[in-house]
């Protein structure tokens, strides 16, 4: 999934369009198409704003879901900007959420799951954790330390500073090689594999 | 785990920085609306989920071994995990296993460290022979401990041995031991 790579593909807001445009009819090529490349980026937002994975999956079908019956409707009035369509449906249903919980059954009785792709299981591709493991040992104490405390609840530089007698932008720092160190490492694994 | 061909040229800290919650409202507000149209900043802010996930499970599975903090046990503790403490201080002994339904053991190493800059963890056979060392470990002074997680896998290979764990505080004139702490290791016994 790259720009670059996908350069001849049909962008988003074409899909959107051709969407729109299939009334009353339904373009499932499309749907299906813009479901895929969308879904894991709403899966993402709910995973940094819910920090629950569960509640990520459910936000993420909630929000396409209505993306596709608002596209199917017509009643998205530029759909140009679909990418920022769905950013606003996200941020709306995570208030929401935080507000009143899902409300979904509506929606999963218009649209089947079985009608769309299993985006949550291709986004939420697993790595090779000997692998990982095997990159982790390769780092300093200090690298790995600040690793296992700032990605186990996904905690700031601030937070994790003090408790290891770090300043907070030695934190960022150490923690940014690491990232570095472990892509490298990773991308190695993979060419292996 | 491709480099980057985001158009706009987004940076990898900024997605980190994204990731936990450290930008202002609206630089993430903006940061947003780039990550819903680009397919490479979503596909790269997955790989880093990616990490974080397979991080936990190498913690909660036992698998990783070094230091952490009092916070990190307390979170660990909360979230059910068994652990199993032993606490000793400077010069101290204790006894010592792991169970079969132990998630992880800790090893809580009291010492004064106020003036250390920088402290190495030294692991000895009951022979003194040098193990393994951990280089320039982390620590914050005034928490007057070390906390360690050594890998649970390779305790449950051990067999009834004596091991020993040594803080040396490093420095221009050599090191300077801080500590010595004994574990007096027996296996589980089988059923």
């Amino acid at each position: 999934m790259r720009d670059l790579a996908n350069a001849e593909e049909p962008d988003d807001a074409s899909l959107a369009r051709r969407i729109a445009a299939a009334r009353p009819d339904t373009d499932a090529e499309a749907e299906s198409t813009l479901y895929r490349r969308l879904a894991p980026r709403v899966r993402l937002y709910g995973l940094r704003h819910l920090r629950d994975g569960a509640a990520a999956a459910d936000l993420m079908q909630q929000v396409m879901l209505m993306m596709l019956e608002k596209l199917r409707a017509g009643e998205v009035r530029e759909p140009d900007q679909i990418a920022s369509f769905v950013l606003g449906m996200c941020r709306m249903a995570v208030l929401d959420l935080r507000r009143t919980g899902l409300r979904r059954a509506r929606l999963l009785q218009t649209f089947s799951d079985d009608v769309f792709p299993s985006v949550a299981t291709e986004a939420n591709d697993e790595l090779d954790h000997t692998w990982l493991q095997r990159c982790l040992d390769r780092l300093s104490e200090r690298q790995r330390s600040v690793m296992l405390l700032t990605f186990y609840d996904d905690r700031s530089a601030k937070s994790v500073a003090g408790e290891l007698g770090l300043s907070e932008a030695n934190v960022r720092v150490i923690r940014h090689r690491s990232l570095e160190q472990l892509r490298t490492c990773m991308a190695e694994g993979s060419a292996e594999s | 785990m491709s480099r980057s061909s985001c158009l706009a040229g987004i940076e990898s800290e900024l997605l980190t920085q994204y990731w936990l919650g450290e930008l202002d409202a609206s630089r993430e507000a903006l940061f947003e609306e780039h990550l819903f149209g680009c397919n490479d900043c979503a596909a790269r802010l997955q790989e880093l989920v990616g990490i974080a996930d397979g991080i936990r499970a190498l913690i909660q599975n036992g698998s990783m071994q070094g230091v952490v903090s009092k916070n990190l046990l307390e979170r660990l503790a909360e979230e059910g995990l068994r652990l199993r403490e032993y606490a000793v201080v400077e010069g101290g002994s204790v006894n010592c296993t792991v169970a079969p339904d132990d998630d992880l053991v800790i090893s809580r190493l009291s010492a004064s460290l106020v003036g250390v800059t920088c402290l190495d963890l030294v692991l000895s056979d009951e022979e003194g022979v040098e193990q393994l060392r951990l280089h320039d470990i982390p620590f914050n002074a005034d928490a007057g401990e070390i906390i360690f997680i050594p890998s649970i896998a390779y305790l449950r290979t051990l067999p009834a041995t004596t091991m020993r764990m040594h803080l040396l505080a490093m420095n221009h004139a050599g090191p300077k031991q801080i500590g010595e702490y004994i574990f007096l290791h027996t296996p589980w016994p089988s059923t």
